[in-house]
C-alpha cells in the first residue's frame, strides 16, 4: 500500500544579502547619490529550459503567464520572475503549464536579483563586465550573462538607468562587496 | 681553457681581451653518427653525456634559434625532486643528485643554488596530501619535511596566514630543491659538450626526417642534408611538429606557460615557495627581482606569450599569499611553450622507427629534469634501450595504460 | 583574445574554458578490435601549428559548447558555431 505523500514543507525565503545590505546613504557625499541598490526580495524566480525543438512554443507559453517577466538566460533558456506570489507557486503553475516542453526549476531560494538603478549605474557595471551596454548595443528589456569580479551574473536592463544583476546566492555577498566598492565614487543609496 | 681562479685572476691581468668562446660555431658536416634536434636544456645535455659517459663524440646538435632561445631560458629556474610516483622519484632525484655535482663536473658556475622549496597547504585534506606525498619521498631517499603553520611562519613571517580565504596550515618542505641560474646550464653544457668534439650548430633549422626501410638515415635543414645513424628529438613545445615529420602523432598539445620578474629588491624571500590555493610561486633571483609564475594559460598555443586573465590570476593569488607583494612593480613576462602530454609527465625513449629517439613531454616541469633527462635520453640512445631510471616514460605506456599521472586528471593535457 | 559567441557577441577569453582539438571523432563501436582507434582518439594530436579548432566552453556566459576556429601561433580568432552545428556539419560532410 503507498502512503499518501506528506504536504510538502514550505521554507520561506531568507534574502542571503540581510544582514549586508544595510540601508542607508554610502560613499561620496555631495549631491544626489550616482547610484541605487535595491535588493530585490522576496522575489519568485524559476529557469526553464525548452525541450528540443520546443523553443518556439515555450517562447509562447512564457508570453502567456500573467504577471511576470520573462528574460533571456542562455540558448532556449529563461529565467521567469515575479512579485507576490507564496513559496512555490509560480513553480507549480508553470511547471503544470511546461511540463512536457521545458525543465523548470525553482531557483527563489538559490538566487538573488539586484536592482541597480540611477544616472552612474552604467558606469560601476561597466567596470565590472566587458559587455557593452550603450543602449544601441544593450537596449532596455535584454539580458546578457557575463562575469563581474570573477563571478558569474545575469544582466538585464530593466530601465534607460536600471538593471536588473541576478547572482547564486553563495556569491552574493562577495558581489555586494565589490559592487558597492565600485560605487563609492558616485555616492550610493541601499534602498 | 679551464674556468677557475687562476683563469680567472690572468684574464683579469689582460684586461679580460683574451678569453676564448665557450664553444666553437662549426658548419655542418655531411654526416654524424648522431644528431640531436633542440639546442634546448635537453638537447645539449644529451649531447654532453653521450660524449662523457658513452664516449661517443662524433655528435652534433642543431638549434634552430641561438642557445637558450627556447625553455630553457624562459624557465623560472626551479629544481626539486618531491614527486609522489614510483617511477618518477628515483629519476628526479637521479637529476637533483647530478644538479648537486654539475658545476663540478662542467667546471662552469650554474649558480646552483639549494634554498628549499617549500608548497603551502590551506586545508587538512592539502596537509594529508602532502604527509602522503612526504613519505613517498622519503621511502625513495629524497628529503621531505612537514612542517606546521608555525615553522612556516618563522621561515616567512610576512605572510598572510590568517587570509579568511586561503589560511596557510603549513607546508611540504624540500630542503635540497632550490634554483639554477638557468641559461648559464645551456651555456655549461654547451662548453663541455664542445670541448668534447660535440658540434654544436645554430640557426640550423630540421625541415624534414629522411627514413629508409624504417630506419633514420638523416635530416633535412636550412643548411642541407645532414646524414646520420641515429636521431634523437629534444624539442619541447615543437616536438609534434617535428614528429610529425617521421609521421609520428604524439601523445602531446603544445600550450603557453606565462612567467614574470619584478624590479630589484632587497633580500626578502630566502627559498622557494608555492601558493596552495591558487597558482603562483615565488622565488628572488640574485638580482633582487622576484621570479614568479602560475599555471598554463589553458589553450593550445604556440605564441610564446599568453594573455592577461593568467596574469591577473597569477598576481591576485600572489597578493592573497604575500600582501605586502601588492606594492611590487612588476618589470617583465613572457611565454614558452610546454609540450603537455597527455599523463603530465614526460616520454623518453626510442621509436618504431629504428635509430629513432624521443625526448619529449616535459610540461611546465623539464628544468630540473635537465640533468637526469639528458644522461637517461644518452644511455637509451647509446644502448638502444631505456635506463631503469627512465623505464617509466615509455611512449607506449598510453596504449598499454600504464599512465604515470601524478595528479589524476586523465588524458587532459591542459589541466596537468 | 576575444571570441564571437554566437549567442553572447564577442567576449574576452576569460568568460571561456578551453577542452581542446575538435577534430578527433569518437569511434562509435566498444569493440576491442577498435583498440586503435580508442587509443588514436583518447591520447593522440595533431597538435598543428597555425589553423586549429577545438572546443570551447562559454562557462562565464551562456554556457554553451562552441567550436572556435583560431590560429595557434598568433591567437588570430577566424570564428565561432555552435558545437551542435559544428556537429551537424560533420555529419553533412561524412554521409
Ligand atoms: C615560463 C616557464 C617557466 C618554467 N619554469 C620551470 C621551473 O621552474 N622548473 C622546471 O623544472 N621547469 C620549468 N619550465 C619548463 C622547462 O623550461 C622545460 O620543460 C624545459 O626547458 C624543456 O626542455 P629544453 O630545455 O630542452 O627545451 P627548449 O629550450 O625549448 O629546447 C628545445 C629547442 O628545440 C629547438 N627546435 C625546435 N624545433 C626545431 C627544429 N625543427 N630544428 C631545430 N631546432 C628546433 C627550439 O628552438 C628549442 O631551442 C618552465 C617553462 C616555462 C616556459
Ligand atoms: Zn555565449
Amino acid at each position: 500500500m503507498k502512503a499518501k505523500p506528506a504536504a510538502e514543507p514550505v521554507f520561506p525565503r531568507v534574502s542571503p544579502l540581510a544582514d549586508v545590505a544595510l540601508q542607508g546613504r554610502f560613499g561620496a557625499d555631495r549631491g544626489a547619490p550616482g547610484v541605487e541598490f535595491r535588493v530585490r526580495h522576496p522575489l519568485s524566480i524559476l529557469t526553464v529550459i525548452a525541450r528540443k525543438g520546443q523553443s518556439a512554443a515555450v517562447a509562447d507559453a512564457l508570453a502567456s503567464l500573467k504577471g511576470t517577466t520573462v528574460q533571456w538566460a542562455g540558448p532556449d533558456q529563461y529565467f521567469v520572475l515575479a512579485e507576490g506570489r507564496g513559496e512555490g507557486a509560480l513553480y507549480r503553475e508553470a511547471k503544470a503549464m511546461l511540463d512536457d516542453k521545458a525543465s523548470v526549476s525553482e531557483q527563489s531560494h538559490g538566487r538573488v536579483v539586484i536592482r541597480v538603478a540611477g544616472a552612474k549605474a552604467r558606469n560601476v557595471l561597466a567596470k565590472g563586465t566587458p559587455v557593452d551596454l550603450h543602449p544601441d548595443a544593450f537596449p532596455v528589456g535584454m539580458s546578457a550573462m557575463t562575469q563581474m569580479a570573477h563571478v558569474g551574473v545575469h544582466l538585464t536592463r530593466v530601465a534607460e538607468d536600471a538593471y536588473d544583476l541576478s547572482v547564486f546566492r553563495g556569491f552574493a555577498e562577495s558581489l555586494w562587496e565589490w559592487i558597492t566598492e565600485q560605487a563609492e565614487e558616485f555616492g550610493y543609496q541601499v534602498k | 681553457m679551464k674556468y677557475s681562479v687562476f683563469s680567472l685572476l690572468k684574464n683579469a691581468a689582460s684586461g679580460h681581451k683574451n678569453w676564448t668562446p665557450a664553444w666553437r660555431e662549426p658548419d655542418p658536416k655531411p654526416e654524424y653518427d648522431i644528431v640531436i634536434v633542440g639546442g634546448g636544456g635537453h638537447g645539449l645535455s644529451t649531447a654532453y653525456y653521450l660524449a662523457k659517459e658513452h664516449g661517443l663524440t662524433n655528435v652534433a646538435v642543431l638549434e634552430k634559434g641561438w642557445l637558450g632561445s627556447g625553455n630553457i631560458g624562459r624557465n623560472t629556474t626551479i629544481i626539486r625532486s618531491n614527486y609522489l610516483l614510483p617511477g618518477n622519484n628515483p629519476f628526479y632525484e637521479w637529476s637533483m643528485k647530478l644538479w648537486e655535482g654539475l658545476e663540478q663536473d662542467f667546471n662552469f658556475n650554474a649558480m646552483v643554488s639549494q634554498r628549499g622549496v617549500l608548497n603551502l597547504c590551506h586545508t587538512d585534506p592539502q596537509r594529508d596530501a602532502f604527509a602522503r606525498r612526504g613519505n613517498a619521498m622519503r621511502i625513495d631517499g629524497v628529503d621531505a619535511e612537514l612542517l606546521d603553520r608555525e615553522a612556516v611562519r618563522e621561515m616567512y613571517p610576512f605572510f598572510d596566514y590568517d587570509n579568511a580565504r586561503f589560511p596557510i596550515k603549513g607546508g611540504l618542505l624540500q630542503r635540497r630543491g632550490g634554483t639554477v641560474r638557468h641559461d648559464a646550464v645551456a651555456w655549461g653544457y654547451a662548453r663541455g659538450a664542445d670541448s668534447r668534439g660535440v658540434d654544436i650548430i645554430q640557426r640550423c633549422e630540421v625541415t624534414g626526417i629522411r627514413t629508409a626501410k624504417g630506419k633514420v638515415v638523416g635530416v633535412d635543414t636550412n643548411r642541407g642534408f645532414i646524414k646520420c645513424k641515429k636521431l634523437g628529438l629534444a624539442a619541447a613545445g615543437n616536438s609534434s611538429e617535428v614528429a610529425a615529420m617521421a609521421g609520428m602523432k604524439l601523445p602531446i598539445e603544445s600550450h603557453v606557460l606565462q612567467a614574470f620578474v619584478s624590479e630589484g629588491l632587497k633580500p626578502y624571500i630566502d627559498g622557494v615557495v608555492t601558493f596552495g590555493a591558487g597558482h603562483f610561486y615565488v622565488s628572488q633571483s640574485d638580482k633582487g627581482g622576484l621570479v614568479f609564475g602560475g599555471d598554463i594559460d589553458g589553450y593550445n598555443s604556440y605564441a610564446r606569450r599568453g594573455n592577461l586573465p593568467m596574469v591577473e590570476h597569477v598576481i591576485e593569488a600572489g597578493v592573497a599569499m604575500i600582501p605586502s607583494l601588492a606594492r611590487v612593480r612588476v618589470l617583465r613576462s613572457w611565454g614558452g611553450i610546454m609540450d603537455m602530454s597527455m599523463d603530465g609527465s614526460p616520454i623518453i625513449d626510442k621509436t618504431h622507427i629504428e635509430g629513432l629517439y624521443l625526448n619529449a613531454g616535459w610540461c611546465y616541469g623539464g628544468f630540473k629534469a635537465t640533468p637526469a633527462s639528458g644522461w637517461c635520453f644518452a644511455h637509451t640512445i647509446a644502448r638502444n634501450e631505456p635506463h631503469s631510471l627512465n623505464a617509466a616514460y615509455r611512449l607506449d605506456r598510453f596504449r598499454r595504460g600504464y599512465m604515470l599521472d601524478e595528479k589524476g586528471q586523465g588524458a587532459t593535457p591542459n589541466l596537468h | 583574445m576575444l571570441i564571437p559567441c554566437p549567442h553572447c557577441g564577442i567576449r574576452p577569453v576569460e568568460e571561456f574554458t578551453f577542452l581542446g582539438d575538435a577534430r578527433p571523432v569518437r569511434p562509435a563501436s566498444n569493440d576491442p578490435a577498435t583498440m586503435d582507434q580508442w587509443f588514436d582518439y583518447v591520447y593522440l594530436r595533431d597538435n598543428p601549428k597555425g589553423r586549429f579548432d577545438e572546443y570551447v566552453h562559454h562557462s562565464g556566459g551562456c554556457r554553451a559548447w562552441l567550436v572556435v576556429t583560431r590560429d595557434t601561433e598568433t591567437h588570430e580568432v577566424f570564428g565561432a558555431v555552435t558545437a551542435r552545428d559544428w556537429a551537424g556539419k560533420r555529419k553533412g560532410r561524412r554521409a
